[in-house]
């Protein structure tokens, strides 16, 4: 016999006989900041968009994870003498070889790591401007703190959380791939393990540390305060692409100090990144970058501002109205 | 099954914002289980949920919920079920994740968090839109998804704000009875907060009446029903002008208001009505209701403190 059909809504959906009381042990607050991080990823990655500018930074991994192996297997080819490029031109093949790894920076070397951080960073932003609003933006808009705050969890386990996704999505185009390239380029070359190279490992994850330090709570920040995604987007372009114009302006065209630079965050922290990798400026770049200690501290106070400003922005937010 | 007994209890307690104290001193404590919490706008109802649920800690006095410290931080929210008046949606979320991760947030463990959440979502009659965005759901799916949300990690205190607002009329009769059935047979304990009166009246046994922050009364619900006098509206054939009234009648346009004591019935009416030689013509229940009494006790109070101003009917809805 078939159970007639209820109306949803309908006054007999109330006997609630098949609820069930929960008898398990209930986990501390802390298991709430992975809920959060992976909810919020979840919810990104839900949009095409994502998944596009996703594939973006993978095909510049790409470029330089087959690069890389192209050029130490080319080396190794026995492939005469020269090599024709063109209709009539034949260059020497180790010296093309060279030139190639050289210039492209393919060969394992910190510089080559320092401009894979500045390659994929480009993408980082762009993802990090869209992903404002999705991440923490809608939950001020939408007033879904009610939602997070009558659960057991603080401020803190929510931040942490969201913190936690934008910094999965950063590492996980700029970190995580220049390790596959460390452990790549490890493998491809003689497999000794030295200090330069244990050296070279703890830089690639404090480059990460760094830049995640510098972008996240700056994102989370910006997020509480525009909320929706054009704001933010035009927030990005203005910390990332105008102040960097207007910084360039003024030290390159109008010969101020080079100290100008450190309103261009993005210049401040490959700067650190460049240092922690071992290196020193670009020789081109020598007489216009600002003093390491001045970008040390813009990228050391704006997180600290940041938090303080998600702070207040949380303080005002109305649980219950 | 019956509620824990002193579910909630306070001590004298006062809270406020920054050092201003906007609620109390108050004392209450609630046995039976489900206590409706009226009040006007600015009453201090927000500020009294909110220092249950350890966002607001208290100036002074002291109190527990389920048998844990007032200001215990945000573990206090473990034994406690929020059901929020505003949405409080994530947009893009399916009902089932949606209620998983309020689980996962209450301290389940994903797996155990998703099989509640399909259970809680079947009872609720929202198994078939569960996996549907949030975003198309209508008014009554999101309350319902509102109450799986503060029911996943099987609190024994619900803090249930407007929980029928928006809902017509089927929908508001199934809200209620779901709440009744939760305390029922679950024994579920819950703290109403409405302006609606007759939500109070039909699910709770108790209610505190909220005024300028304090405690205008508490009482028992069937008890305060009994202290209301039972009246009738009657209009007579040709009643004669200047003809004297019984002292328990008066005169309302051309109709009558009889009062009669609780327990006795139409027939004491009948009665007077035939002594005088008249006719009746028409004859209601004229329900003077809790809304009534709380507008008197608003009223008198209001009369107290500033002269009588201000509109009680305007605070509560029937």
């Amino acid at each position: 016999m078939t159970e007639p059909i209820r109306e949803p809504g309908s006054p007999t959906m109330g006997d609630f006989l098949e609820y069930r009381s929960f008898h398990g042990t209930l986990r501390g607050p802390t298991y709430a900041v992975w809920a959060i991080a992976r909810t919020g990823l979840g919810l990104l990655f839900r949009r095409k968009l994502f998944w596009g500018l996703y594939l973006m930074g993978l095909i510049l991994f790409f470029l330089y994870f087959f690069g890389q192996y192209l050029l130490v297997w080319a080396g190794s080819q026995d492939l005469g003498q020269s090599i024709r490029v063109g209709p009539f031109a034949r260059i020497p093949r180790k010296e093309l070889i060279d030139n190639l790894r050289t210039m492209l920076k393919m060969d394992g070397s910190p510089p080559m790591f320092h401009n894979f951080f500045q390659t994929q960073g480009s993408i980082v932003m762009v993802l990090f401007a869209l992903a404002g609003a999705q991440l923490v933006g809608n939950d001020f808009r939408f007033r879904s703190f009610p939602f997070y705050f009558s659960k057991p969890i603080g401020p803190l386990h929510y931040f942490l959380g969201k913190g936690l996704a934008a910094a999965v999505l950063l590492n996980l185009l700029t970190t995580i791939p220049a390790l596959i390239l460390f452990f790549q380029a490890w493998f491809l070359g003689d497999w000794s393990w030295n200090v330069a190279k244990m050296k070279l490992l703890f830089s690639i994850l404090g480059y990460g540390a760094v830049l995640t330090w510098g972008l996240v709570p700056l994102l989370l920040a910006s997020a509480s305060g525009l909320t929706r995604t054009i704001p933010i987007a035009m927030f990005w372009i203005f910390c990332f692409l105008f102040l960097r114009g207007i910084s360039e302006g003024l030290v390159d065209r109008l010969g101020y100090s080079p100290n100008w630079k450190t309103i261009d965050l993005w210049n401040d922290l490959g700067l650190i990144g460049s240092q922690i990798l071992g290196m020193g400026p670009e020789p081109k770049n020598r007489n216009t970058n600002p003093d390491f200690g001045f970008a040390l501290g813009l990228v050391l106070v704006i997180p600290i501002l940041s938090l303080a400003y998600l702070r207040l922005r949380l303080s005002k937010v109305e649980v219950l109205r | 099954m019956k509620a824990l007994p002193g579910i909630l209890e306070l001590k004298n307690l006062t809270a406020g914002y920054q050092g201003k104290a906007v609620l109390g001193p108050l004392s209450l404590t609630m046995n039976c289980g489900t206590l409706g919490l009226l009040g006007p706008n600015g009453a201090g109802k927000s500020t009294f949920l909110k220092v249950l649920l350890g966002l607001v800690h208290p100036i002074s006095g002291s109190g527990s919920v389920a048998g844990m410290t007032l200001g215990s931080g945000p573990s206090l929210r473990r034994v406690i079920g929020y059901m929020s008046e505003a949405d409080a949606l994530i947009p893009g979320m399916t009902g089932i994740e949606y209620v998983s991760f309020a689980g996962e947030l209450g301290g389940l463990n994903r797996r155990d968090s998703s099989r509640r959440a399909h259970e809680i979502l079947h009872v609720l009659e929202l198994d078939e839109a569960r996996y549907r965005l949030l975003d198309e759901y209508s008014t009554g799916m999101k309350q319902r998804i509102k109450l799986a949300q503060a029911l996943i990690h099987d609190p024994p205190l619900l803090l249930l704000d407007e929980p029928t607002s928006g809902l017509d009329p089927s929908g508001r009769d199934a809200m209620l009875s779901l709440l009744e059935s939760l305390h029922k047979n679950h024994g579920k304990s819950f703290l109403l907060s409405t302006h609606l009166m007759g939500d109070v009246e039909r699910t709770c046994q108790e209610m505190v009446f909220l005024f300028g922050g304090q405690v205008l009364l508490q009482e028992s619900v069937s008890k305060l029903s009994r202290t209301i006098p039972l009246e009738y509206r009657i209009r007579l054939h040709h009643f004669p002008p200047g003809k004297d009234l019984p002292v328990h009648w008066r005169r309302e346009g051309d109709a009558f208001i009889v009062r009669i004591a609780q327990g006795d019935d139409t027939r004491t009416i009948w009665e007077e009505v035939a002594q005088m030689g008249m006719l009746i013509t028409h004859i209601s229940q004229r329900h003077e209701d809790l809304r009534e009494r709380f507008s008197q006790l608003v009223l008198n109070s209001l009369a107290k403190d500033s002269g009588g101003k201000g509109d009680p009917n305007k605070v509560l809805a029937p």
